[in-house]
């Protein structure tokens, strides 16, 4: 594991050692991957958004500000690149929010695969505002200041969408016919 | 604010692991009062359990090679293109925030140039030496940065190289004129100070 800082790998390579990028995507490869795939629910738009995110990374290097986090950066970029993503899908394409085997109970508790499934679903409907906020905290274990800062917006704000987003998730759920118990 | 959104908000401040003492004092009397906000509260702890105990998916075969074998063979350029908020005018600076480390790098312009008379000879406060018939160099001997901003190439073709061991984090802002005079700032990241000016031109004297 290497153990430079993100903002040493980032001078290496802007240095003329473009190998030491591929620290940078070791390291970010997997939280960038998750985040597209929870953003998208695509396993293949997923894989092909963790790409040009460090493509993007790599063309737009130079203009990484150090006095900012680099994770911050990349996260912001990675999140661009799957509402991009998103906005390029035919209008007609549907989701399927129905629960594994259709039907749904008020009372049904999921067994952990359901759930991870349910929770997949769950989170696709939410409105992109919304689900970005879950992924951030809970995908890319963002903290509020990390993700005012990705997002631009004050902190009050992302704390209220984030408080928001949680209750429209868990009433999604519950449509779904997960009970929290 | 209601009790229930007062509630909401310390819950989560809760999940989050951000509450106060005072918060949590507050939240522990609400718990005690309303069933309802117990309700909340539980059923809001076990959704983001829910979340956080998601298995993260594994990164598909093969997509870290197509990743770094994407990648272009030439080494990114370590200086950014941003534009003047007013005039849109180039303006090229290089973060060169680092510490202890002796960086060296070149930057070649590629926009557009500007008029010589937007800048004023007050401005000038750096060193600038001639080293040769393509080069000026200016040095920088400050506590916080030492070492070196190069102009060489040609006026059609100018670039700056720097060399520089920076003791905190420090950017260098180069602009580009249309007389082949470049404008460098030395900045000082966290305060956004201008530490140095200087001016260079390819074929400058001291």
């Amino acid at each position: 594991m290497n153990d430079e800082s993100d903002g040493a790998l980032v001078r290496r390579t802007c240095s003329g050692e473009p190998r030491a990028f591929e620290g940078l995507v070791r390291r970010h490869e997997k939280t960038v991957f998750n985040a597209a795939l929870r953003m998208l629910h695509d396993r293949e738009e997923a894989r092909d958004v963790t790409q040009t995110v460090f493509l993007k990374v790599y063309e737009h290097l130079g203009e990484y500000d150090p006095t900012h986090k680099f994770y911050s950066w990349i996260y912001r970029i990675a999140l661009n690149e799957s509402i991009k993503a998103l906005q390029r899908r035919k209008p007609t394409a549907v989701l399927d929010f129905d629960t594994p085997d259709g039907t749904p109970g008020p009372d049904r508790v999921f067994d952990q695969r359901e759930l991870s499934d349910g929770m997949a679903a769950a989170i696709m409907s939410l409105r992109t505002e919304h689900r970005s906020v879950i992924v951030l905290r809970h995908f890319m274990d963002c903290s509020y200041e990390d993700m005012a800062a990705i997002l631009e917006l004050p902190e009050k704000t992302v704390k209220s969408r984030l408080f928001s987003a949680r209750q429209l998730l868990k009433a999604a759920l519950e449509n779904r016919g997960w009970k929290s118990e | 604010m209601t009790d229930l959104n007062n509630a909401l908000e310390l819950i989560n401040a809760e999940i989050d692991g951000v509450i106060t003492g005072a918060q949590k004092a507050e939240l522990n009397r609400l718990l005690l009062a309303d069933p309802a906000i117990r309700t909340l509260r539980d059923e809001t702890t076990r959704l983001c359990q829910a979340l956080d105990s998601m298995p993260r998916d594994d990164l598909p075969a093969g997509l870290h090679a197509a990743i770094v074998t994407g990648l272009p063979v030439a080494a990114p350029r370590s200086h950014s293109l941003r534009r003047q908020a007013s005039g849109g005018r180039p303006l090229l600076r290089y973060a060169a925030a680092f510490a202890g480390g002796l960086l060296v790098s070149t930057l070649a312009f590629q926009l557009g140039k500007i008029d010589a008379g937007q800048l004023r000879n007050a401005e000038l406060a750096g060193t600038i030496a001639a080293t040769g018939q393509a080069e000026a160099r200016m040095l920088v001997n400050l506590p916080q940065v030492r070492g070196s901003i190069t102009l060489s190439g040609s006026a059609d073709d100018p670039q700056v190289v720097t060399a520089l061991n920076a003791s905190q984090p420090v950017s260098i802002v180069t602009q580009l004129h249309e007389n082949g005079l470049v404008e460098v700032q030395v900045v000082d990241d966290a305060t956004a100070t201008v530490l140095q000016r200087g001016k260079l031109r390819i074929g400058s004297r001291p």
